[in-house]
């Protein structure tokens, strides 16, 4: 990346990391006032975010989805936008504390590896490929929102703490129905995904690593659905396990290709 | 209920077992056959239970059957309550008025000039189906059917797993090479797997030509226009990557691609002994492939070039240079540079480079029940997507001398739910405030 480009990107993961200290600050030392200034420097940071991301795109002729750091930078941006909506739709400026740190470390990961720009190679060059990112991307950034509002929910239920209940119920419906929202488009990704393997390798599903994680993953996501549907999982339980769930979507995007080799799903392919 | 999460729970857990035990699929056979007889342990886990093949292993088939016989009896359990709520009878006066106690209930003060048969109307207009249950109450449903989510969702197993037997019953893959202007059928080559139902009916595919494409000496797509050989087969079609070309249940597949110069061998006098091409890529050893002619124990060998930045266009190939290795019985008669056209004298024959054309490596497969696959993914999503975003919603309405209550039930999101009621209030007051004297 260019340096101009270099400066912005690094800068953008200052601001968030800001934003995320500032919220931390104001809750453990009850300064509200900080949380508000948080929202401003998130919106801040979205808006570079966003710009980098047009940057890109105009400047490779296609959507930003090569590479890690092209996948680093379009994730970390759902997860940004998700965030930033609910948390001004839900009333909840705190999420960015819980949620952030993902887009953090994504965007961090994405910044130290190969950033070259080059062309759209013919294996990415599918519609499907862009269904497939495009629902991976919105079902991560809700999973993180789900489990951004578990770690708050989890932190302001504490023994001690006495928050309106109100607040509580509003933080519990959201990590649901993000979840909700993040089931279904994580079905998306993954009917998306097999029909590109269809198109590219022959075959719809061959039970690569990356794969398996993301099956496993939705299952999770759908036991979790289950025990808040039906079983009436509610409150700090389900906060658990949505915090625990949010593993097996950072094992599918990242785990498999850190510690696995035999996987056809190279998300470095630039 | 607890049977289903279970179930999951389950399947979840041999799921992991999938991507942390060494699967036989992904693990180089040399390390598999090694962790495979390590010692008794781990031969009893990767071979007897036959963990080291999860997903044919009779556990996880187990799990999966014990996953879809659960799946029926939630449906078959369900399907009762399901259609009863679908008829969308509307609750008595006297259940309206217990949820008009209930905590999810909105008090209004009664707006002027609102009166039941107006309240349905705006009901209605908000897109709930209204009914009058009593003369002083109101009941409204939305999204009546997105119950029907729920045995949509859960019949979508059942059509995904039709389509996978289905694709395993009628998989039958294939690689084959083929130069520019070869024949070949479909079902010969290195077959990769074999149908269970038989061998399916072969066709015969002619490659016409193969279009690389490239940007900046960088390969970003690769084309073969091919032939279906039979009578009324209709135009060619180009397989590209990512875009097979496709016949019925055929797929043919372009993976990559590399040069095969056409060669003919002349003895002394002039005479052609042989016309052939030479697939230039690198064996498994990493050495170039070649051809050997075997009544003169001819061997010829060609350099193969990488598709990149040194890989020729097709307006190249009248003129490029391929680099070939000739030897008879280990000794070498030629090693050098050919261009179409050229002739060079190996031993008591002479070598003529006709032409350098394009070969492509292509995968042709044959199945059914891709149909069905994608069928069961687009019930699934439609059925989660109408049983919980769309979900369904009543609203009563009730007019009492307390003034005007909304209440109603939800099945998922209480609080917003609660928001809607009052949206709802604050819109008939609203229309009762503007049109006090409006009649019903």
């Amino acid at each position: 990346m260019s340096t101009p480009f270099a400066a912005i990107f690094w800068a953008t993961l200052v601001v968030y990391a800001l934003v995320v200290a500032a919220q931390l600050f104001g809750q453990i030392f009850q300064r509200p006032a900080w949380n508000s200034r948080a929202s401003y420097g998130l919106l801040f940071g979205a808006a570079l975010h966003t710009a980098l991301l047009a940057w890109r795109w105009i400047s490779t002729g296609h959507v930003p989805t090569m590479g890690t750091f092209e996948n680093a930078l379009s994730g970390g941006w759902f997860i940004v936008a998700m965030t930033l909506w609910a948390g001004w739709k839900q009333r909840h400026p705190l999420l960015a504390a819980g949620a952030l740190p993902f887009a953090l470390v994504i965007l961090g990961w994405g910044g130290v590896s190969d950033t070259r720009a080059g062309p759209l190679v013919a294996s990415l060059q599918s519609f499907w490929m862009y269904i497939h990112v495009f629902f991976a991307w919105l079902a991560y950034g809700a999973f993180t929102v789900a489990c951004g509002a578990g770690v708050v929910y989890l932190a302001k239920s504490r023994r001690g703490q006495n928050p309106p209940p109100q607040a509580l119920a509003r933080l519990e419906e959201l990590m649901f129905r993000s979840t909700v929202f993040g089931f279904i488009t994580d079905a998306g990704m993954i009917a998306g995904g097999a029909i590109w393997a269809k198109k590219l390798w022959g075959s719809y599903w061959s039970w690569d690593p990356v794969e398996t994680w993301s099956l496993l993953s939705w299952l999770t996501y759908g036991l979790a659905l289950h025990l808040r549907a039906t079983l009436r999982w509610r409150g700090r339980r389900l906060a658990w396990v949505l915090v625990f769930a949010i593993i097996t979507v950072l094992m599918t995007y990242w785990g498999v290709n850190l510690v696995m080799t035999a996987t056809a799903h190279t998300f470095n392919v630039g | 209920m607890r049977t289903t999460a279970l179930v999951l729970a389950v399947l979840a857990g041999l799921l992991l077992l999938n991507v942390v035990v060494p699967q036989e699929a992904t693990t180089p056979a040399e390390v598999y056959a090694e962790l495979a007889s390590r010692n008794a342990l781990s031969h009893f886990f990767l071979e007897t239970l036959e963990l080291g093949r999860l997903s044919r292993s009779p556990i996880f088939l187990s799990a999966l059957a014990l996953f879809f016989l659960n799946l029926a009896c939630v449906l078959s359990d369900r399907a009762r309550t399901t259609w009863l709520r679908l008829s969308a009878h509307p609750p008595t006066v006297a259940q309206l008025g217990t949820l008009a106690e209930g905590p999810q209930a909105v008090s209004f003060p009664l707006p002027e000039g609102m009166e039941p048969a107006r309240a349905t109307a705006v009901l209605e207009a908000l897109g709930y189906r209204a009914v009058r249950p009593g003369p002083g109450c109101v009941w409204g449903v939305k999204n009546r059917l997105a119950l029907l989510g729920f045995p949509l969702f859960h019949l979508s197993f059942f059509v995904l797993c039709a389509g996978g037997v289905a694709i395993y019953y009628t998989r039958h893959a294939v690689a084959t090479v083929a130069t520019e202007g070869q024949a070949f059928s479909s079902i010969e080559g290195q077959v990769s797997r074999h149908s269970p139902l038989g061998e399916p009916r072969p066709e015969r595919i002619r490659l016409i030509r193969v279009d690389p494409k490239l940007e900046g000496g960088r390969p970003i797509q690769l084309g073969a226009v091919l032939q279906l050989e039979e009578p009324g087969a209709g135009p060619p079609q180009t397989a590209w990557i990512n875009r097979p070309a496709e016949w019925g249940g055929l797929s043919v597949l372009v993976e990559r691609a590399g040069l095969a110069p056409v060669f003919r061998l002349q003895d002394g006098r002039g005479f052609i002994v042989q016309r052939f091409s030479v697939v230039a890529m690198f064996n498994s050893e990493g050495r170039p492939s070649g051809v050997r002619l075997d009544q003169d124990e001819i061997d010829v060998a060609v350099q193969p070039v990488e598709v990149g930045p040194d890989f020729p266009m097709r307006e190249q190939l009248a003129t490029f240079a391929v680099k070939v290795r000739v030897e008879r019985k280990r000794e070498l008669l030629f090693d050098g540079q050919l261009r179409p056209g050229q002739v060079v004298r190996v031993g008591e024959h002479f070598l003529a480079l006709e032409e350098v054309r394009y070969w492509v490596f292509l995968r042709l497969i044959q199945e059914r029940g891709g149909a069905l696959l994608i069928a069961g993914f687009l019930l699934a999503v439609l059925g989660i997507t109408f049983r919980m975003v769309w979900h369904r919603r009543e609203v009563g309405v009730v007019f009492d001398e307390r003034g005007m209550t909304l209440c109603g039930r939800t099945e998922y999101f209480p609080l917003r739910f609660r928001e809607e009621l009052k949206t709802i209030g604050e819109l008939l007051l609203s229309r009762g405030a503007k049109e006090p004297g409006a009649a019903a």
